[in-house]
């Protein structure tokens, strides 16, 4: 099975949110700011639960919050 | 560097100077093989692990105390004392290599025991093992922590 790369909109809907800062979207979904930072940079997938707390997070749907890099479709 | 990696480092140079600390003190200490009852020495060493893992907590928690302290006052940032699932994934994979490694060192002193070497040597190995596995630890989380995932 080959390997997916997944890609995030997290840095944009953040600024979309008002300039939300990575602390506070890190306080408000119960997570540490360097987790927001890897998820951020693409180097920590998050699990599903964590991807859903993001996408109430920035009040989004999950869709927009992540998608498949290299899409085949 | 994060609060993490700072809080890794510190710990291995509090882990290697605790060590040194028993090795220059208390292993001297150690009752003499030849016309020593296995009694006393069992127990000289039973006390001295004990001790040493003893140390070894008071240590890690004082050092994470004022890790903390230090760095918020460098950094002005309120570190968050919470754990998030990235933090208990590095802390599975921190275990993981510690515990094989301990386990590894084990294995060699019953080794070391069964080729009929002397307790002091089986302990001290021990003792080494204990130091090694932690800090195999403290190294992993550091290179989690710096690599970030």
């Amino acid at each position: 099975m080959s390997k997916i790369r997944i890609g995030n909109n997290i840095r944009k809907l953040r600024f979309n949110q008002g300039e939300l800062t990575q602390e506070q979207l890190a306080a408000k979904i119960g997570v540490t700011r360097q987790t927001i930072v890897a998820v951020e940079k693409g180097k920590y997938y998050p699990s599903l639960e964590l991807a859903f707390q993001l996408s109430l997070g920035l009040n989004v749907s999950l869709v927009e919050v992540f998608f498949l890099e290299d899409d085949p479709q | 560097m994060t609060f993490q990696e700072k809080k890794s480092l510190v710990n291995i140079v509090g882990a290697l100077l605790l060590f040194g600390y028993f090795w220059l003190s208390v292993f001297p200490q150690h009752p003499p093989t030849v016309g020593t009852d296995a009694q006393t020495v069992l127990k000289f060493w039973g006390g001295t692990i004990l001790w040493y893992v003893a140390l070894s907590l008071a240590v890690h928690f004082a050092l994470q105390f004022l890790t903390k302290i230090l760095h918020t006052a460098s950094t002005r940032e309120q570190e968050s004392s919470l754990m998030d699932e990235r933090d208990r994934l590095f802390e599975m994979r921190v275990d993981r290599y510690s515990n094989f490694t301990f386990f590894s060192v084990f294995m060699l002193a019953m080794l070391l025991a069964a080729l009929n070497a002397a307790p002091t040597v089986i302990f001290q190995g021990l003792m080494v093992g204990l130091l090694v596995s932690q800090v195999v630890g403290y190294v992993v989380q550091f290179y989690l922590y710096r690599r970030g995932h």
